[in-house]
């Protein structure tokens, strides 16, 4: 959940990057460190093993400006998404306020995007959520490969639910931040609270 | 009283108040957002980091403590030599558990620190109420437009 400070008048909120292992969840959070600037900028905090898989999550957070007066923090997570770390995968989910489904459009990963779709159901709902009502955003990474399902295809099988979707190249920085964008529109505009 | 409050004066009156700038005090959400740092410099800077590992890591003890058929309720997380390191408690305020977390270094006495710790941490549990929630039910915001967006994100590098 979000934590609203109306004291100091901050919000702060958590976005999770979820998806297929290898499918450019943790270049995402690289790329957006990459091109912060400013003295409040933090390092990424990964947890991995040796060979820079993700073995709990990466971290970043991430100030960004005001919106009506209210200073906004954001805090990006990515979880692992290799199946063997289903556990600590659940943990990070906890607290979340919008979801980045990063999917990896090469045509011999369809399975696997489709079953971390269905896995992120299945966590969403372990942590009491309802998947109607998380915010969710889809990434179509990896445009620049050869060997990639049709936009077509990927929306029919991976979309049915119409999330805004975007294009990306995250290695090269393409559509990073349209993505990053389109989520902390739809997470800033499900803030409850009221302005009293 | 407001925990944050409590925190202010109980520490001035503590044993801890001497130590206590080599003491960096958190409470922590479960999901990694921090609520309370006592500004000890220059960890301060990092708080989010320390929220987010914090909670992972009290988290991922938990479940793997499920494993064990022992249960007990009063849990600590030490990772810690002889004279410092992280600590970790649970903080109960009126049925919400939040982390009560310590970054210590260059103590002489740890195991007293501890202590210490365990004691204001019930002397909290004991006098506050959680009054960070707001339990509105309406929206912050309403319409937020493609330009309000573009400017929380004017800081990025082109
Ligand atoms: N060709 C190509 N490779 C990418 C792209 N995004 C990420 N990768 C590569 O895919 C691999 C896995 O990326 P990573 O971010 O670690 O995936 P994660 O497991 O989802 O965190 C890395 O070698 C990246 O360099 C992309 O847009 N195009
Ligand atoms: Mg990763």
């Amino acid at each position: 959940m979000s934590f609203v400070n109306y004291n100091t008048k901050e919000v702060n909120c958590k976005i999770v990057y979820y998806g297929p292992g290898l499918g450019g969840k943790t270049t995402n959070i690289q790329y957006v460190y990459k091109k912060t600037s400013g003295e409040n900028k933090s390092d990424v905090i990964s947890l991995n093993t040796e060979n820079e898989r993700t073995i709990f999550f990466d971290f970043l957070p991430l100030e960004l400006g005001e919106i009506r007066g209210y200073k906004t923090r954001f805090h990006l997570y990515t979880v692992p998404g290799q199946a063997f770390y289903e556990a600590s995968r659940k943990l990070i989910l906890r607290g979340v306020d919008g979801i980045i489904f990063v999917a990896d459009s090469q045509i011999e990963k369809m399975d696997a995007n489709i079953k971390s779709l269905e896995a992120l159901e299945t966590d969403l709902k372990e942590q009491g959520y309802d998947i109607n009502k998380v915010p969710i955003v889809v990434q179509w990474n990896k445009r620049d490969l050869p060997n990639i399902a049709s936009i077509k295809d990927m929306e029919a099988q991976l979309n049915k639910k119409n999330y805004p979707s975007h294009e990306a190249i995250a290695m090269e920085g393409v559509g990073v931040f349209e993505t990053l964008k389109s989520i902390s529109k739809l997470v800033l505009m499900n803030l409850k609270g009221g302005l009293n | 009283m407001d925990y944050v409050d409590f925190f202010k004066s109980e520490l001035k009156s503590s044993d801890l108040n001497s130590k206590i700038q080599k003491i960096a005090l958190f409470v922590i959400r479960l999901d990694g957002v921090v609520l309370y740092s006592n500004e000890v410099k220059p960890l301060d800077k990092s708080k989010e980091s320390i929220g987010a590992l914090a909670a992972g890591l009290w988290q991922a003890a938990e479940l793997s403590n499920n494993y064990l058929e022992t249960k007990s309720r009063d849990f600590r997380l030490s990772f810690d030599t002889s004279d410092g390191g992280v600590y970790l408690l649970p903080l109960n305020l009126n049925g919400d558990i939040h982390l009560f977390g310590a970054m210590i270094q260059d103590q002489l006495n740890l195991g007293q620190i501890k202590n210490l710790l365990r004691r204001l941490r019930d002397k909290v549990e004991d006098n506050c109420i959680n009054k960070n929630e707001s339990g509105e039910d309406e929206y912050l915001f309403n319409d937020i437009t493609d330009e309000e967006v573009d400017n929380l994100f004017s800081f990025v590098g082109k």
